[in-house]
């Protein structure tokens, strides 16, 4: 099973179906929904990227600091993808290659 | 073995000795990475530090900071001096960059530990910012960071500096961004290389996690 997925489809499903009650942020549970959708994380996962991603510390995600997440998350994992040549969801790297692999993304 | 690349180490920015040992604290240095302490650190009377009034005086009941008040607490401490104070988004690196357990706070032991770094880091800004201007150059970012000891490559201290210059130059809030970035992702990567051999092997998902913890 592929480790890792690329997922145009999240960018452009944003908004509009993340935001299920319409309340114009996200809250813990969409986020996961929303993630689930294409990437296969686990729930500490999700812990930590919703504790990151809710600049505000309410327990919801400003819909901004969602896309901004979003796009992190896209960045980092089509770059890891660039690296894992034999698509196994390991790659090796120097520390010179993952500082620069990082650095214009983070 | 040597670590390449390695370095950072905050406050030992003279005399950096080369292939020295990964996490050994230069003495008469700052104080020990690890928290905890000397023995008899419980004995440590808070009240005659300076820096736990300026602590106390912002954190909450549970004794953290999160970024907000970790900003009023620095801007207090008039430690920016005649630079700008630090953005809230830098104080919120500032806490990842110390924040193991994924609270999102800082308690007061990585608060002195920041303090230390912050300090050593001004210095450093400021022996090459003579002009006061408050900002520096992309070629003495590169070298105030191989003043700190990291030894990177022209193209991967290109990419470094690209990230934080604003028309050329680099803002003491973003320097400041950087160096703490750059402590964070290089502390992160030395935790997965057990071996000290300059290289690791991540899976995605811890690739994914503590890259974008920081």
């Amino acid at each position: 099973m592929a480790a890792t997925q690329l997922q145009p489809r999240l960018l452009a499903s944003l908004g509009y179906w993340v935001d299920k009650d319409r309340s114009g942020v996200i809250s813990d549970n969409e986020l996961q929904q929303a993630l689930s959708n294409g990437y296969r994380l686990s729930d500490q996962f999700h812990d930590i990227l919703i504790r990151k991603f809710d600049r505000q510390g309410r327990g919801q995600i400003a819909f901004d600091d969602f896309i901004q997440g979003c796009i992190v998350l896209q960045r980092l994992t089509d770059i890891f993808r660039r690296y894992d040549t034999d698509q196994d969801g390991w790659i090796q790297v120097s520390y010179e290659q993952y500082l620069s692999m990082v650095f214009s993304i983070v | 073995m040597a670590y390449p690349g390695f370095g950072g180490w905050f406050g030992n920015f003279s005399g950096q000795i080369p292939g020295m040992q990964v996490g050994q604290p230069v003495p008469g240095t700052c104080p020990p990475l690890l928290a905890g302490g000397p023995p008899g650190y419980a004995a440590y009377s808070h009240s005659s530090d300076p820096m736990w009034t300026y602590f106390t005086a912002v954190a909450g009941q549970d004794g953290e900071v999160d970024a907000e008040e970790l900003q009023m607490c620095l801007t207090q401490s008039g430690i920016s001096g005649t630079y700008s104070p630090f953005s809230l988004e830098t104080c919120r690196i500032m806490i990842a960059m110390l924040d193991r357990d994924y609270t999102g706070k800082m308690g007061f032991s990585e608060f002195k530990e920041l303090w230390a770094a912050l300090n050593a880091w001004k210095q450093n800004f400021m022996a090459i910012d003579e002009d006061r201007s408050g900002t520096v150059e992309h070629h003495e970012l590169s070298q105030a960071i191989a003043v700190m000891g990291y030894r990177l490559s022209p193209q991967t201290l290109h990419a470094i500096v690209k990230r934080y210059s604003k028309n050329g130059r680099i803002f003491f809030d973003d320097y400041v961004a950087c160096c703490v970035k750059l402590r964070a992702l290089t502390d992160f990567f030395r935790r997965r290389d057990h071996l000290h051999q300059g290289f690791v092997n991540f899976i995605y998902e811890d690739f994914l996690q503590g890259t974008m913890m920081i």
